[in-house]
């Protein structure tokens, strides 16, 4: 069933996520949840001059919230800043269904999956949303270290 | 018991031609609705639509007749003392918000207190802590047994003269547990309160007389008992609903207006203001009429028949795990499931042709005292089939086997 949103490759990321953890050291951390699902995650980035070094996250949810954020911490590693402020926005639109080539590289195309899915969404878009906040965060002259 | 292919066929969703059959386990959610429910409703607005209560014309008295015919026939259905203590509303929702605005924030103060249950929906909890802010008045929980039942000594110990409300559920949306009513109106009523039922689960899981259940307000949606959606009920004690000020201001609820000061309709039409949802109050009717045609003894056994089963097949899977066991219950089935969201349980029935509710069926404290974030729901209505349960559980333990975390 092509059309279904648990592809191997999603349920890998989501039953091994890769950078699920919080590290020592970061730049800027940011959380959001949920309130519908109960859903959570944290992220924390690290930064090196204007581009993302490293990308990691905590937290709980559905496969599809823990996929993708483990994917989208894979996409994000050596990411110039200034592109991923553009990468919640272009996710939504994925989602529906305006597909950006260019952004949907090998490593999110699994989530695509998740457009033909309305009702989950949001269990998809939650790390993208709390990419956006981090690095709104980023940028505020308080407590930023770019 | 199953359900027979002929009460089936009774409603069209099912005979509508979709990729797999439709296997409806969302019921506590909404009913789907009987074919003769839905002929009342384009049969009222096809030949007898009009405005009601204003018109001198022929088509408003027509209208009129089948608005208030529904307000007599709802009040006998459930045993209201008289028809005018029947106030159609949008639903129990806007009951629960209008007995908690129009008497709760006149009969409470500083130092009153409110009770409701840990197996409350949010729509039973909300509107009594708006009350409580605007008044001042304290919000006080009654907690629930292992079991998913009510602590009825914990209520005794929390009763006392401060008390001026108790609002809990009649049937839980969640753990499935029946209340016993009866009861815990004798011990709110021997304290000097009042006691509000949130209705919205009960009708045809479990008799609802409310003289006999000796309630002071009952409130109950018509959507989830096979009628249309937009109207429900609040029922009221005539004493009570007589002293209470209206809910909205508008047409319809007015004895007479003048700019300096107006007087209002005497009940049930003070509570409601503006046009009301007459074609919907003519199909609750109409649902009203189904359930007495088949027979009220045969949606218990039939919900009786499909629990039992349900919780024959969970026996046999350990990892799954039920929330509340209480004695007395309705085909609600609420479960959890080790190391897996219900979301991703939920979209995969869903392309099994299933449709449950997943998530915190708007009861998000009583699931965080389960300790469960988010859970499945399977509940059944009269059309509902033994066969649909197993293909429920099978499909449950396939699409677990599928997240990589097999169960049985």
């Amino acid at each position: 069933m092509n059309t279904s949103l648990y592809q191997p490759e999603l349920l890998r990321h989501s039953t091994n996520p890769a950078n699920r953890a919080e590290p020592a050291n970061y730049s800027v951390k940011a959380s959001l949840h949920n309130p519908v699902c109960g859903d959570q995650i944290t992220l924390f980035l690290t930064v090196d001059s204007d581009r993302i070094s490293s990308a990691h996250f905590t937290g709980s949810g559905c496969a599809v919230c823990i996929a993708s954020a483990s994917m989208m911490t894979t996409k994000l590693t050596g990411v110039a800043i200034s592109e991923a402020q553009g990468y919640y926005f272009a996710m939504d639109n994925v989602l529906s269904g305006n597909a950006d080539d260019s952004f949907v590289c090998d490593i999110i195309r699994p989530l695509t999956a998740v457009s033909a899915h309305r009702g989950r969404h949001k269990c998809a878009l939650l790390a993208w949303r709390v990419l956006d906040r981090a690095l709104a965060a980023l940028s505020m002259p308080v407590g930023g270290k770019p | 018991m199953a359900s027979s292919p002929e009460m089936r066929s009774r409603f069209p969703i099912f005979s509508e031609e979709t990729a797999q059959p439709l296997v409806y386990l969302d019921h506590a959610a909404s009913a789907q609705k009987p074919q003769e429910v839905i002929d009342a409703i384009t049969g009222f607005y096809a030949r007898d639509y009009a405005n009601i209560h204003r018109g001198i014309h022929r088509l408003s008295m027509i209208a009129s007749d089948q608005y208030e015919d529904a307000r007599t026939e709802t009040a006998k259905f459930i045993n209201a003392p008289a028809a005018s203590q029947v106030v159609f509303v949008r639903g129990t929702t806007e009951a629960i918000n209008l007995v908690a605005q129009s008497y709760g924030e006149q009969m409470l103060g500083p130092n009153d207190e409110v009770l409701i249950s840990e197996m409350e929906h949010h729509s039973n909890i909300v509107p009594w802590q708006i009350a409580c802010d605007r008044s001042g008045a304290r919000l006080r929980v009654i907690p629930i047994t292992e079991a998913g039942e009510l602590d009825l000594d914990a209520l005794d110990g929390l009763l006392g003269p401060k008390t001026k409300i108790v609002s809990i559920c009649h049937v839980s949306n969640v753990l499935g547990t029946v209340n016993p009513i009866h009861e815990v109106a004798r011990r709110v009523h021997e304290a000097g309160a009042v006691l509000v039922v949130d209705g919205a689960q009960a009708i045809t899981n479990t008799p609802v007389d409310v003289t006999a259940l000796d309630c002071d307000f009952y409130c109950f949606s018509a959507h989830k008992i096979y009628g249309p959606t937009g109207i429900g009920v609040l029922y009221g004690r005539s004493e009570l609903l007589a002293r209470m000020p209206p809910y909205q201001g508008g047409g319809g609820m007015i004895e007479s207006v003048a700019y300096g000061s107006s007087t209002y309709a005497d009940i049930p039409s003070r509570f409601e203001a503006g046009t009301p949802h007459i074609a919907g109050a003519v199909g609750l009717n109409a649902a009203i009429r189904f359930i007495l045609g088949v027979g009220e003894e045969h949606f218990y056994r039939h919900g009786r028949a499909l629990t039992a089963h349900a919780l024959e097949r969970l026996a046999g899977l350990p990892g799954v795990r039920l929330l509340g066991h209480a004695v007395q219950r309705a085909p609600i089935l609420t479960l959890a499931v080790e190391n897996i969201h219900a979301h991703d349980l939920a979209t995969l029935l869903d392309e099994y042709g299933i449709a449950v509710r997943a998530g915190h069926h708007c009861a998000a404290p009583l699931l965080g005292k389960q300790e469960v974030s988010s859970a499945v729901r399977l509940s059944c209505g009269v059309y509902n089939t033994l066969q649909e349960i197993d293909f429920f559980f099978d499909q449950l333990a396939e699409a677990c086997t599928r997240l990589g975390k097999p169960i049985a």
